[in-house]
């Protein structure tokens, strides 16, 4: 019998699901694809595995876990199939979900026809019980059990298949949600029941209902997935361990991802950013931003001291959820981004895209109207003789039609109006990539743009010089980058306990101690079950705090580790006043200051996995040469352009711009007056403003030269 | 001028200027109307003072830079500005919208040059006045209404002027809230002039001060195009406000809206004359409204900048409702602007149907509550601001207990409330058959009951609706009328004014309920399925299911 030493990473996506094997000792990743089958997407996800043992020559038994990117919270979403949900309210306010915070959307501020999404539970799902918990946590009406009672009836009756209960104050004493869980357990067996104090236990009582219900609504739906997908895992692999990822960034057990479904949304771009974090740790790099772009998304992440910015602020699908996940902003911009005149005469590009289907006009597949991708091939940055490997032919011809006519529209030539939509997108990303940097306060001089996706590499040097930032940098393996995260994340749990506010000068300091040391125990004990040992379960403190009268908190680890006391308790004040000054400019001394919230992140560390090193060769990259073609700049027109395969490509040597490195998923564009290094690990570094021999700039080299 | 892709990278980075200001204000205020309701706007401006970019938070807001920022480029010149100056000003007669509504304006300079100016402008919870919160009803002279300032610096190169945050500290009640609410507005504007500068340095000024001016015409320029696409002709349109807080008697807003080629006239002079309780609209207010409904109906997506507003003119005649003289009082004036949203759509609605709402709810109940809280000895104010229904669509319901028109906010959650303030909320929810029948039902009320737990809580409030319900369109039925009452369902219970200040007490309710909205199109012609679902869903009742939309139950 072989020793289970092999880790496979599967993600599903729109098209494909790619699976990741990771040799255990070297690190090697090997990769391979199946088409995504949207009926039972386990099919898929056993075709890939299938596929990717063959291609590594490994057998089942050797398997010792799966880390599963799922897609079905996410898709259920989206679709808005997911269960029904019977919601149980405090009296009195059971269209709290649906009243929301009663502002109209942005889109919507002089447009009278857009709305906000619908809330998961129609208004006569939602019923009330008779209870409430003061602002203080005391008990105000004891729980009438026989109003929860009437509830379950009327819910059997309307055969939920989920429950939510959000009661008022509840993250201050979930003693009346927990009661009435048990009635309505009682009542409505095999039925789930999400609770919000277990959920999302923080203050504002629409975003913990959304939470809550969300939550709800994808229960049933995880768990039927898990029911085919698990006993299949087992019978082809045997006893497995399985793992699914989370939108924090983190793994979780298939148990913990049943009762907490809601942290499985949107995890695949997570696994994205948390790919780019490992990625700068290898390289001593530990400011970056992530950027993501396919054909109609761009997946934006931030990482600081090499750690994925985490928001308890975020939304899916236009709803808020109040969980710690990782803080991804996603603009509708890909390679599939249409490009339009407005009425005013301006030049657009999207909203609104031309995806897969047509796709753009260049594929051949009846589109006509000139996206992103079509500008590319106009001005000769992407070869449609070389596309997604050969396998796919571009019309050239049909991609200068689309732009011409949109050329006439603006009275501008072909190369300018193609060269236009690359501008103008590249300004949408630019804005987008503010968003979650400048906005927050954050100076992305000394950042690294780590770029990804298929349709990454022809933009991210532009992107990348545009916000002034330190470098760009390609991985190698763009195109199934993503998957990497999901073998180098940890296993996370997170934990939260609300404190509603209390100054500083009034904490009690062994209270806070005592409750970082019961959240550090629920951590450590559910990694212990689940195989860590001590030596890799790491236990990070962090906490919320904001100036008395502010309602917006700001969270940061605490900078003291082990036992709290006084002097540290200081330092996390000063931390914060730190924290605060760099995020809004000033800084008032003296100003009072309250906890919210204290949080624990359990880390159980996987063996580590490490990106191959090749044999490094000299600087000049010649043998790696395809060819030249011309290629358009705005400074110079169109200018004869040096073309290399990235698989030719040797740590050690160095591509100048203008060139184009081609491979099979993906294409990046070296601008003229820049220079692409070729790492250890096979990377493109392209510093920007810097010197060659800049420290930041040879670090990466490390090896390699 | 420059190409138009540069002007869109541009306007870009302006809106991104305009986003970050906003999201500092929020983060760093202290009361819940910026944190929570976030009722406020920011902008930049060129040199002359026009708005190039504005943050998306609140059209009545937006409109009174125009007017403000012509009064100040007039009162100082370049020299007479430095970098780190703020200028504040809340004179409703000044361009301002009423005394709560406070403006910060910095000058922006690049290599030693003005550039232009960033401002926002921030509804504070107190600025002195009758009542806590500046938000009582039938008050007559603005001297009532709380602290007026004229153009003050505030800030002198980057120094407060002590003496003047000494002046304003002695009017206000709760002073360490409203300062740290002041220094988030300068907070917000600083953050403001460096990213500009940023800008300047990153594209050079003569390329930003002509996309600058390329924006406007390109906003001007769409609009014309839009107005053009209409017939020429005259519309009328009207509606009424319950009172004006003293008087028991109706009072009127007209319009006549002109197209004329690709400009429109927007003619109030038959409107009531000036009230003696604070209805009244100022200008700045007028105005914003009339520029809301254009830029709504007729070309909701073009960048909203001073450019949009180049085809407009909106006449008015001082002295009237819609153009007060000093020392009219005009606080509760968004009562009378959303009059002049209901008056414009009903005009429109006779030429281009397809792109206006039935009436909405119409109005903005603003509510203050000021005492001593009892658990801590402190002074404290509570707003509460609430939505209501917002019209029938000709193609879909109207939103259900929304913002709507010139206001953007949120409402501040229950918890959030309960743990700041002597206040405990015993229902948030909406009320049944209160969106008027339609094809196209109006959107619903809602009602919020708010339980008093300090002893003699002053509760000040502007509303209205009371009287005169939402209309309908097109065969649609009219909305429910608003009401407030204390301790319903009590023995005690009473309706209370639309406007007004009172004295209420430990365990006292006041109950708001807000107006609905009217429906688009007869009921004859909803879908039978639509009727079902409100009816499962209480948002309509079995007997008014029967009456207007003629349901038989099965």
């Amino acid at each position: 019998m072989n020793q289970r030493t092999y880790r496979i990473a599967v993600d599903v996506g729109g098209t494909f699901t790619d699976a990741t094997l990771c040799e255990p000792g070297s690190g090697k990743l090997i990769s391979a694809k199946a088409l995504t089958t949207p009926r039972d997407r386990a099919d898929g996800v056993l075709d890939a595995i299938r596929a990717v043992l063959e291609a590594g020559g490994v057998s089942p038994d050797q398997v010792v876990e799966v880390v599963h990117g799922s897609t079905a919270g996410t898709n259920a979403l989206i679709e808005r199939n997911g269960a029904r949900v019977g919601l149980l309210t405090t009296e009195g306010f059971r269209d709290v979900l649906e009243i929301g915070r009663i502002m109209r959307p942005e889109a919507g501020l002089y447009d009278f026809s857009v709305d906000l999404p619908l809330p998961l539970v129609p208004r006569h799902l939602r019923l009330e019980a008779r209870e409430r918990i003061a602002a203080d946590g005391s008990v105000l009406i004891p729980l009438d059990e026989s109003s929860v009672e009437a509830v379950a009836e009327h819910f059997a009756r309307e055969k939920v298949e989920a429950v939510a209960i959000c009661f008022l104050f509840s993250f201050l004493n979930p003693t009346h949600e927990e009661k009435a869980a048990e009635i309505l357990a009682r009542k409505l067996p095999g039925v789930p029941i999400s609770l919000s104090a277990h959920v999302s236990p923080e203050i504002r009582e629409y975003e913990r209902s959304s939470t809550t219900v969300m939550n709800a609504y994808l229960t049933p739906i995880m768990n039927a997935y898990l029911d085919k997908l698990q006993p299949r895992l087992r019978d082809y692999l045997g006893p497995i361990r399985l793992s699914i990822i989370q939108a924090n960034g983190g793994s979780t057990t298939v148990d913990l991802a049943r009762s907490n479904a809601v942290t499985t949304v949107n995890s695949g771009p997570a696994g994205g950013v948390v790919a780019a974090a490992f990625y700068g740790r290898n390289n001593d790099r530990d400011r970056i931003v992530s950027v993501d772009m396919g054909g109609t998304s761009f997946d934006i992440g931030l990482i600081e001291n090499g750690i994925s910015k985490v928001t308890t602020e975020g939304a899916f699908q236009g709803l808020p959820v109040k969980i710690p996940i990782i803080d991804l902003h996603i603009i509708g911009a890909g390679g599939g981004s249409i490009a339009w005149r407005d009425p005013g005469g301006a030049l657009n590009v999207g909203p609104y895209s031309a995806a897969a289907m047509p796709g753009p006009a260049c594929y051949g597949r009846g589109g006509d109207k000139p996206t992103v991708t079509d500008a590319n091939v106009v001005l000769g940055r992407l070869n449609p003789d070389n596309f997604n490997a050969g396998r796919m032919q571009l019309d050239a011809d049909a991609a200068r039609r689309a732009v011409a006519s949109l050329a006439r529209q603006l009275g501008l030539g072909l190369e300018q109006t193609a060269l236009g939509i690359i501008k103008i997108v590249n300004a949408n990303m630019v804005k987008g990539i503010a968003a979650v940097t400048i906005l927050r306060g954050i100076d992305v001089r000394d950042f690294s743009l780590v770029s990804f996706g298929g349709a990454g590499g022809v933009h991210a040097v532009d992107l990348a010089r545009d916000l002034g930032m330190a470098e760009a940098v390609i991985p190698p393996l763009p195109g199934t980058f993503s998957a990497v995260g999901l073998l180098v994340t940890d296993m996370r749990h997170d934990y939260v306990t609300a404190l509603g506010g209390l100054p500083v000068d009034k904490a009690d300091i062994a209270a806070l101690e005592s409750h970082f040391q019961d959240m550090e125990k629920k951590g450590r004990d559910a990694l212990t079950a689940q195989g860590f040992a001590a030596k890799d379960i790491e236990l990070v403190r962090l906490a919320d705090l904001k100036v008395t009268g502010q309602t917006y908190e700001l969270s940061l680890p605490l900078p003291v580790h082990g036992r709290l006391d006084k002097a540290g308790l200081d330092q996390l004040i000063a931390s914060f006043a730190a924290l605060y000054r760099e995020c809004y400019a000033f800084f008032f001394e003296g100003e009072p200051i309250e906890l919210v919230n204290l949080r624990v992140s359990a880390l159980g560390h996987n063996a580590p996995v490490a990106l191959p090193h090749p044999a490094a060769a000299g600087p000049d990259p010649s043998m790696a040469g395809t060819g030249q073609r011309a290629v358009y700049f705005e400074e110079t027109g169109f200018t004869t352009t040096a073309v290399y395969d990235r698989a030719l490509l040797k740590p050690g040597m160095i591509v100048s711009g203008p060139a184009v490195i081609e491979e099979t998923t993906s294409s990046t564009l070296i601008p003229p007056g820049t220079q692409a290094m070729v790492a250890a690990d096979l990377g493109l570094f392209v510093p920007l403003g810097r010197p060659l021999s800049d420290p930041l700039v040879t670090s990466a080299m490390g090896a390699a030269s | 001028m420059t190409d138009f892709i540069t002007m869109q990278v541009v306007r870009y980075g302006l809106e991104q200027v305009a986003d970050e200001m906003g999201y500092t204000l929020v983060r760093t205020g202290r009361s819940t109307i910026i944190t929570e309701i976030k009722d406020i706007s920011c902008v930049v401006t060129d040199v002359d003072g026009q708005t190039v970019a504005q943050a998306h938070h609140n059209p009545s807001l937006l409109a009174g830079f125009e007017i403000t920022m012509k009064e100040l480029v007039k009162k100082y010149r370049p020299e007479d500005l430095a970098p780190g100056d703020v200028i504040v000003m809340n004179d409703p007669y000044k361009g301002g919208q009423h005394i709560m509504d406070l403006y910060a304006i910095a000058p922006a300079f690049h290599d030693g040059a003005l550039i232009g100016f960033v401002g926002n402008i921030t509804h504070h919870s107190d600025l002195g006045g009758v009542a806590a919160g500046g938000v009582a009803g039938g008050v007559r002279e603005i001297y009532l209404e709380g602290l007026r300032l004229p153009f003050v610096k505030l800030m002198k190169a980057g120094r407060e002027d002590e003496e003047i945050f000494a002046i304003i500290a002695n009017q206000i009640r709760v002073p360490d809230k409203t300062l740290g609410d002041i220094r988030a507005q300068v907070s917000s504007l600083m953050v403001g002039t460096e990213r500009l500068a940023r800008m300047y340095d990153r594209y050079g000024p003569a390329t930003m001060q002509q996309a600058c001016r390329d924006l406007l015409d390109y906003s001007e320029r769409r609009m014309r195009l839009g107005i053009s696409n209409l017939p020429d002709g005259t519309w009328h349109g009207e509606d009424v406000i319950d009172d004006d807080g003293i008087n028991d008697r109706p009072i009127r807003v007209a319009v006549d809206v002109t197209v004329r080629g690709d400009e429109v006239i927007v003619d109030l002079t038959g409107s009531d004359p000036q009230a003696e309780g604070n209805i009244n609209s100022t200008l700045a207010n007028t105005h914003a409204a009339a520029y809301y409904v254009l830029i709504a109906v007729i070309d909701p997506e073009a960048p909203p900048n001073s450019g949009c507003y180049r085809p407009i003119r909106v006449v008015t005649t001082p002295g009237t409702i819609v153009n007060p003289r000093p020392p009219g009082a005009v606080a509760a004036r968004t009562n009378t602007s959303q009059k002049i949203v209901e008056a414009m759509l009903r005009a429109f609605s006779q030429v281009i149907p397809e792109r206006v709402t039935a009436g909405s709810h119409g109005q903005i109940s603003t509510c203050g509550f000021g005492g001593t809280d009892p658990r801590t000895g402190k002074p404290f104010i509570y707003t509460d601001i609430q939505g209501g229904g917002s019209g029938g669509r000709p193609y879909r319901d109207g939103r259900d207990g929304q913002d709507s028109h010139l206001p953007r906010f949120m409402n501040t959650p229950i918890e959030v409330i309960e743990r700041q303030f002597p206040i405990r909320i015993d229902r948030y929810e909406f009320i049944p058959d209160s969106g008027g029948a339609g094809q196209y039902r109006g959107g619903m009320a809602l009602r919020r009951d708010i339980r008093i737990l300090a002893d003699q809580v002053s509760f000040a409030r502007y509303g209205d609706r009371h009287k005169f319900a939402p209309q309908g369109l097109f065969g649609g039925k009219p909305g429910s009328t608003g009401a407030i009452l204390l301790n319903p369902g009590t023995p005690n219970e009473r309706s209370m004014a639309s406007k007004g200040l009172d004295i209420v007490r430990i365990n006292d309710v006041v109950s708001i309920r807000l107006p609905g909205a009217g429906g688009f199109g007869s009921p004859a012609k909803r879908n039978a399925d639509l009727t079902s679902d409100d009816l499962r869903n209480g948002k309509i009742t079995l007997e008014a299911a029967e009456r207007d939309y003629d349901y038989k139950p099965e």
